[in-house]
């Protein structure tokens, strides 16, 4: 407290000068509106400014945060990318088929296909519907098809925003056959409403680059660096009525995985 | 007799003056101001604190506000020149220095580094208030404006020194062996 009024001592001159200062430019906004305008448009300029400089200061720290992960994310693609190279990857064979029963507006989760078993397809195949992706076949008769949609609340899809994009968690919206919704996309990735959604292909349903929908909404929540997408699906499932099966024998293998019995000790 | 009383008395007849009448001494396309309270300001004699100096001359440029409805202009200019005047007597002493209570005038002091001391003083407080009046855009104008009001003040504080301000004859009466003289 003495070192305090000491220093107040030492510096009341200049402590008044300063008061005198702020006196005067406090009596002239009130006074002049073209003083009062200025000083405004230097205080905008002078937080905007700074906020732009905290803004620099947190997009470079999000940044280094990034692309630690887009550094992980490229060492993945690479791996993929020369697992694919592999002599012996399988491709990808299409088929059509029309669609018999689709998600309805009561927000039904399902699909069923007129083509089954004898027809080519096998549970694991990916669905395509009016170019977007649209489910995966789970189950088949001899000519039809069950499909398991976007929109079936157990099921999540790998998606990412924009080709470059980091890869995502694509989840159901409960009672919601146009919308689902894109979890945990890092803050620091630029998102804007219109951006497409493409798949990954690292779920193994589809290949990659299939588009899935458009980003609706953005939402943040400012308690961590993710932000929550809504997207609207491109598959338009009450107006779907021809859709596209996409198999590989990949499909296949990884819906046995899945469906295999737990092995007993 | 204590400097500070004639000082009083030219800051009171100043700036009634300066209100009444000189307010509308405007010259030149309002180029040219008069300010004839500055001329009662550097009559504030050496020795005081710099923070009387800084308090008498706000307070001087408060009332020119109240009075003037200029909206806390003077305020910051004379702020400002009164923030300013101890190192514009420092830098303005002569080789001999300058006793306490001397108060600048161009009799004692030569009538050149009068004429700097006031010259500095003023372009101080014009380049404030004209600034703030005009802003960085108009950055020339508010130049301009302080060299012509700044040489037309000088010229009158001049002349008011050296109509009022002349020094008395020196009396010896006493002391004459004549006494006719």
């Amino acid at each position: 407290m003495r070192n305090l009024l000491a220093l107040l001592a030492r510096t009341h001159r200049w402590l008044l000068f300063l008061g005198l200062w702020g006196v005067a430019l406090g009596w002239m906004n009130t006074t002049y509106s073209h003083q009062r305008t200025a000083m405004s448009k230097w205080s905008l300029r002078a937080s905007g400014s700074w906020l732009e400089t905290i803004g620099q200061v947190s997009d470079w720290a999000q940044l280094v945060e990034a692309n630690e992960l887009v550094m992980l994310e490229n060492a993945r693609l690479r791996a993929t990318v020369e697992r694919l190279r592999e002599p012996g990857a399988t491709p990808w064979t299409s088929s059509h088929a029309r669609v018999l029963r689709s998600p309805s507006w009561q927000g039904s989760p399902w699909m069923v296909l007129n083509r089954g078993g004898q027809d080519g397809l096998a549970p694991g195949a990916g669905v395509i519907s009016l170019g977007h992706a649209a489910g995966k076949i789970v189950d088949t008769t001899a000519h039809e098809s069950f499909v398991h949609t976007l929109t079936h609340p157990d099921a999540q899809w790998s998606v990412r925003v924009g080709r470059q994009g980091q890869a995502v968690r694509l989840l159901a919206r409960k009672g919601d056959v146009r919308r689902a919704a894109v979890m945990d996309v890092p803050l620091a990735q630029l998102v804007l409403p219109g951006d497409t959604v493409f798949t990954t292909g690292h779920d193994g349903v589809f290949p990659a680059d299939i588009p899935v929908g458009t980003v609706e909404d953005l939402a943040r929540s400012g308690a961590d660096e993710f932000q929550t997408l809504t997207v609207t699906l491109g598959a338009n499932f009450p107006a779907s009525r021809h859709v596209v099966c996409l198999a590989s024998a990949r499909n296949a293998r990884i819906h046995d995985l899945l469906n295999a019995q737990a092995p007993q000790p | 007799m204590n400097p500070g009383i004639p000082l009083l008395w030219t800051l009171a007849w100043a700036t009634v003056f300066q209100v009444l009448l000189f307010r509308f001494g405007i010259f030149w396309g309002g180029y040219g101001l008069l300010a004839v309270h500055l001329y009662a300001l550097f009559r504030m004699p050496v020795g005081w604190s710099p923070t009387a100096y800084l308090v008498v001359a706000a307070g001087t440029g408060a009332v020119m506000d109240v009075v003037c409805f200029t909206g806390g202009m003077h305020l910051a200019a004379c702020t400002t020149l009164g923030m300013a005047y101890p190192s514009l007597i420092v830098a303005m002493e002569s080789r001999d220095g300058l006793r306490q209570g001397h108060v600048m005038n161009p009799h004692q002091d030569g009538w050149g580094r009068y004429a700097a001391f006031v010259a500095f003083g003023l372009a101080i407080h014009w380049m404030v208030l004209f600034g703030l009046q005009n802003g960085w855009g108009l950055m020339g104008r508010t130049l301009a404006e302080t060299a012509v009001s700044t040489g037309l003040n000088v010229g009158v504080f001049l002349l008011l020194q050296g109509l009022f301000n002349r020094p008395g004859r020196a009396s010896g009466g006493a002391a004459s062996a004549y006494p006719w003289s």
